[in-house]
């Protein structure tokens, strides 16, 4: 079943959202879906802009659909920076799910080389090729090095945050944020491509 | 690494980022202090946040990634039925879908970098989403681009998943053909085949689906070698014996069957690999077709076929007589069933096929060569398999028939009629590329059409005498080309001409409008002068469709009455005010010696007529049918020469529409009313009604009709048998004015919306007028006469209510549009050569401002003055974002999407601008070519 987030009574996804944080296991099998229906809505209007000749900026995109998954409702949590927080872990949460269903369904085909850079032909630049599972892991092992700076990566990359947000969840300065997103991501890069030497 | 030497490695980093490459290592030994790990991390990790920024690592957001998954727009090609005309892929331009088999989606495209038309087939998304497979379908196109040969599509190359390749026009193969046919068309076969062979590549389905023939008669092989690709791909279950190539899904397990069963070799069939002697097989079972018309291998379902191909011993007792016996054992030796035994080699078909004597010495067959008549048949006819008229050589006084399809990337337009020269050689007709109207001239010895330059929305041609200038409308002129080249000429003004004729003496008559008498001009030039007179208060609305008789003095022509049943042909002489009822009829009529030949519904009828006497005698009979026929301006697509050839389009309803609803990215959300035949769209100002025109075909004029959008409900608005059209509502939305021709005299007419019976006249025009908004105090509306052309007029809905013109000029007007708040009047004109869309102050006209660029028409106002619309040239909506405060302050049109509407249709907008009414033409069922007849008239009793 899919259901597409307009479906939903305003305030639903904030109460699913509070009810899976507080443990109820019921409440993501219910979030998924409206994930999924606005993955293939992304997917769709990618296909659509790139046709066209237009790139969308991704914050753009990505603030759609969040005011989308929304469905413009006001988030009553007492606490914002709570509620953030929660969303990019559940968004990494089923997007890392969803990856795994379609390794398992493609036999890898695709999932594999994932291309998590903006490919971008003027430029020259080439893609690095990395899995979306792979990033997950190497997020983990960051998340050991440095809790922060992983949740830097958690709250911009998967739960679609600007700077001076993450800066409010985190409760830092927004430049203490840029400094952290930057080492974070050359730190994951150094682990995801293959070209470079081996880690120590 | 300890989360110690994590944050070390994290300050040197922070600290050296874009440090000078020269002072790094420098800057570096003295930050580490001989701590060589360290330095090595630190030295990484600068390298990778380098190639991180270069390669845009992390820049997109997870979703969106993930998103890519589903679709990747790099590699994933839309699955079936997604792309739409005017789509692009690379630098390919989707002009229509053309086909789809199991393979996938075909469409036409251009090619904007070579300027060419080819075909795209498109993979479904669930064979172009497989990695894998793809990477072998791209090696295998590679190998068939290296295919040269004139008997195989060209493969160009792999764009995006989707195969790009030769466009090739013409029907697949059918039969049956007579053996002088046949014979050709196999050996060109069997050239092919031979050409791929030598290279190593096998087809593998070869079957009739897959052979086209050029409308120049030569033959193409089709999707050469892509079975042995597709044998990877994940496929559906076959359904039909013919099916394209796919294996059943419990075949896939055990072998790769591919191939369309009907046609399969034995050993593709017991799933074993196939080579080239599969290919000679099946080139042996479609030749056999191609003489009988039958399958050699029937069977109802494909287990049913699969067993009769390797059970059952071909039968060639239905092969026809004349069938020479040379062909019956080539036919034999192709379909062995064991394959050691079969014919070895495809070009030994070739060879005995071009030189018969090579096998038993029989002679070959006979070939006319003569007339041109015969050479185009030849030809032409492999076209139409269909047409059957070839059977012994033809002769000159044989019935012949054939179809000639429009050039390549257009459609033959709906509306103009076409033309045959009065000597038979040439055909003159319009045919459209990207909604754009040219006139063609195909030469029927030469079988090439050549465009007119400059001939943008012409229609109705009409030759000479001598056959070699043809004559035909612009909008604003009818002007003239030489057959053979040379610049067009322009005669005289004309502004939306219904047919004419040239007679001797360089003499044309014409009707310049669709509400004038009949003209007379000299081929050189000069002003026209009126030879007929409009019988308005008989209720004559149009003289139209002129056809001179041989004696150059008397013509037909159609009087189209007000009343339906009034309107009729006549006969008229230009030397005096007679004209005389021939036959009551809704039709052009046209003279050919001994007949003159009418439409009657669908049908194309000829009637003995005697061109001393004017008489018509005998009773009328069919000579073709359907032909296309258009109820609104009563005419018959079709033409004659004076030699017995006739040539008409069989239609396919080009100019239907549905009104639909759609999003501003032109996605489709819902429809109004039944498909039909209009022109005007318009939205109430509470958006809860909309009104259309619609032609009524069973009596060939337009009504209005009326929808409650809140409860979904139609009815018809109004019911006089005149044309009621072009609606627009009132301010308060509280009555309808439209154009209405009741009576014999254009007028505009206001009803109230209720549907109550008032119907008020505001304004009666000399000329034709069309309202195009009432939506402040004025009413605005466009004249079309003869005299000043196309201006746009304004009536005050109040006081004196005075009509007074508001722009007159020589230049075409039209479509004027008051902005919501009654400041701006936005309109089109052509002053500056092409139609542009302008906005004006109003009611004073201080200031002036262009709006479109590059052409623009119909322009359009959201409810809040904040946005204006229009249609480009090339048939998009545009948008336009305005701010107006004391001036008008605009934006840059920005296109919104292309729509497929009536040439001059016109649409509306919702309130907030999110959902437009369109009229969206619908793709005709039939796109025929024109179909050519010669001798039609051979058996017909004089």
């Amino acid at each position: 079943m899919r259901v597409a987030p307009q479906d939903l009574p305003p305030g639903e996804l904030t109460r699913l959202l509070k009810a899976w944080s507080d443990g109820d296991t019921s409440a993501l099998d219910r979030l998924t879906p409206i994930v999924y229906a606005e993955l293939h809505r992304l997917a769709r209007s990618n296909l659509t802009h790139e046709r066209e000749g237009h790139l969308l900026q991704p914050s753009a995109l990505i603030n759609e659909a969040f005011v989308r998954l929304m469905n413009g409702a006001p988030v009553d949590w007492a606490c914002r920076a709570h509620f953030f927080a929660r969303f990019a872990r559940l968004m990494r949460e089923i997007l890392i799910d969803f990856a795994r269903a379609q390794q398992t369904e493609k036999r890898g085909s695709r999932a594999l080389h994932i291309d998590l850079s903006q490919v971008d032909a003027r430029a020259g630049a080439q893609p690095a090729p990395a899995s979306f599972l792979d990033l997950d892991s190497a997020m983990q092992d960051l998340s050991q090095l440095n809790a922060r700076q992983a949740q830097v990566v958690e709250l911009r990359y998967f739960g679609g945050l600007e700077n001076t947000e993450i800066a409010e969840v985190l409760g830092v300065s927004t430049p203490t944020v840029i400094r952290d997103w930057r080492f974070a991501r050359a730190w994951l890069y150094s682990r995801l491509e293959p070209g470079l030497p081996a880690t120590s | 690494m300890t989360p110690e030497d994590f944050e070390r490695a994290g300050d040197l980093f922070e600290q050296l980022q874009g440090m000078d490459e020269h002072e790094l290592p420098a800057a570096l030994d003295a930050a580490c202090k001989g701590d060589e790990v360290l330095r090595r991390e630190v030295l990484r990790l600068l390298d990778a946040d380098r190639r991180a920024d270069a390669n845009a690592f992390l820049n997109r957001r997870a979703l969106e990634d993930a998103a890519l998954l589903i679709e990747d727009p790099q590699r994933e090609v839309p699955s079936a039925g997604r792309l739409t005309p005017g789509e692009r892929l690379g630098h390919y331009e989707i002009v229509e879908r053309i086909g789809a088999g199991g393979m996938g989606e075909v469409y036409r495209a251009h090619d904007s970098q070579l300027h060419r038309d080819v075909a795209i087939k498109v993979l479904p998304g669930a064979i172009a989403g497989d990695a894998q497979y793809m990477a072998r379908f791209e090696h295998e196109a590679t190998i068939l681009a290296s295919l040269n040969h004139p008997n195989i599509a060209t493969i160009y190359g792999v764009e995006r998943g989707a195969l790009v390749m030769e466009l090739v026009e013409g029907d697949t193969l059918r039969g049956p053909v007579p053996i002088e046919e046949a014979i050709p068309i196999a050996r060109q076969i069997a050239a092919g085949l031979e050409a791929a062979h030598e290279r190593g590549v096998v087809h593998r389905d070869l079957k009739p689906a897959n052979i086209k023939i050029t409308p120049g008669g030569i033959v193409k092989l089709l999707d050469f070698g892509l079975a042995k690709s597709a044998s990877f791909a994940r496929s559906g279950p076959i359904s039909s014996p013919t099916a394209s190539p796919t294996a059943s899904p419990d075949l896939t397990q055990t072998g790769t069957v591919v191939g369309s069963a009907a046609y399969m070799s034995p050993e593709q069939a017991m799933a074993k690999p196939a080579d080239k002697r599969a290919d000679i097989w099946a080139f042996g079972v479609v030749f056999y077709e191609l003489l009988t018309g039958e399958r050699l291998f029937p069977g109802e379902t494909v287990a049913e076929t699969l067993a009769a191909v390797v059970r059952d011993t071909p039968d060639f007792s239905k092969l026809p007589a004349d069938v020479p016996p040379y062909i019956r054992r080539l036919l034999q030796r192709c379909v062995w069933k064991d394959r050691k035994t079969r014919l070895r080699d495809i070009g030994e078909a070739r060879v005995w096929l071009d030189d018969p004597h090579v096998w038993d010495g029989a002679p070959p067959p006979r070939r006319n060569p003569a007339a041109w008549l015969f050479a185009a048949v030849m030809t032409v006819a492999a076209v139409v398999f269909a047409g059957l008229w070839l059977s012994p050589p033809a002769r000159e006084n044989r019935r012949l028939q054939f179809s000639v399809a429009p050039p390549a990337g257009t459609v033959l337009s709906g509306v103009s009629l076409p033309a045959v020269s009065p000597n038979g050689r040439y055909l003159a007709f319009v045919a459209e590329s990207a909604g754009r109207p040219q006139l063609w001239i195909r030469d029927l010895e030469a079988l090439n059409a050549r465009a007119i330059p400059g001939s943008d929305s012409a229609a109705d041609p009409f030759w000479s005498p001598d056959s070699r200038f043809v004559a035909f409308f612009v909008p604003g002129k009818l002007k003239k080309v030489s057959a053979a080249a040379g610049p067009l000429v322009a005669i005289c003004d004309a502004a939306d001409g219904r047919g004419g004729s040239w007679g001797k003496g360089d003499v044309i008559l014409f009707a310049p409008t669709f509400a004038s008498p009949l003209l007379r001009v000299s081929a050189k030039g000069g002003t026209p002068a009126a030879v007929t007179t409009l019988d308005q208060s008989g209720g004559e609305t149009s003289h139209r469709f002129p056809w001179f008789l041989p004696d150059g003095r008397h013509f037909l022509f159609t009087i189209r009455n007000a009343s339906p049943e009034k309107t009729a042909v006549y006969v008229g002489d230009l030397d005096s005010t007679q004209q005389r009822l021939l036959l009551p009829a809704a039709s052009n009529a046209a003279y050919t010696p001994g007949f003159v030949l009418y439409m009657r519904g669908k049908a194309l009828l000829a009637q003995r007529f005697a061109e001393r006497t004017q008489i018509l005698s005998g009773d009328a009979f069919p000579i073709a049918e359907p032909v296309d026929y258009l109820a609104g301006s009563i005419q018959g697509q079709f033409s004659v020469s004076q030699t017995g050839v006739l040539a008409f389009d069989i239609g396919g309803g080009a100019l239907q529409s549905q009104a639909t609803w759609m999003g501003r990215d032109g996605k489709p959300l819902g429809t109004l009313g039944p498909p039909g035949v209009m022109q005007e769209a318009a939205i109430s100002p509470a958006g809860d009604r909309a009104v259309l025109d619609r032609l009524d075909p069973s009596v060939g004029t337009y009504d209005l009709w009326l929808y409650d959008l809140t409860r979904n409900l139609e009815s018809r608005f109004t019911f006089d048998p005149g044309n009621d059209m072009y609606p627009v509502w009132s301010q308060d939305g509280s009555s309808i004015l439209f154009s209405s021709d009741r009576g014999g005299r254009f007028g505009i007419y206001r009803k109230p919306s209720t549907g109550a019976q008032k119907e008020d006249l505001l304004y009666q025009s000399a000329g034709v007028s069309q309202p195009t908004d009432a939506s402040s105090r004025y009413l605005l509306f466009a004249l079309t006469a003869v005299s000043t052309g196309n201006d746009l007029w304004g009536l005050p809905l109040f006081g004196s209510r005075q009509a007074a013109a508001i722009l007159q000029s020589k230049f075409a007007e039209s479509h004027g549009r008051l902005s919501p708040d009654g400041r701006w009047l936005a309109y089109d004109s052509d002053e500056s050569g092409v139609p542009e869309i302008y906005v004006q102050s109003f009611p004073g006209a201080e200031s002036k401002w262009q709006v479109s660029a590059a052409g623009g028409t119909r322009p359009v106002w959201r409810r809040d003055g904040a946005e204006l619309y229009y249609v480009s040239q090339d048939n998009r909506i545009m948008s336009v974002a305005v701010n107006s405060g004391s001036a008008f302050d605009h934006g840059a049109p920005q296109p919104l999407f292309r729509v497929r509407m009536p040439p001059q249709g016109l649409y509306d907008v919702s309130h907030d601008g999110r959902r437009f009414l369109i009229l969206d033409g619908i793709e005709p069922e039939v796109k025929a070519g024109v179909t050519v007849v010669v001798n039609w008239n051979v058996g017909v009793k004089r």
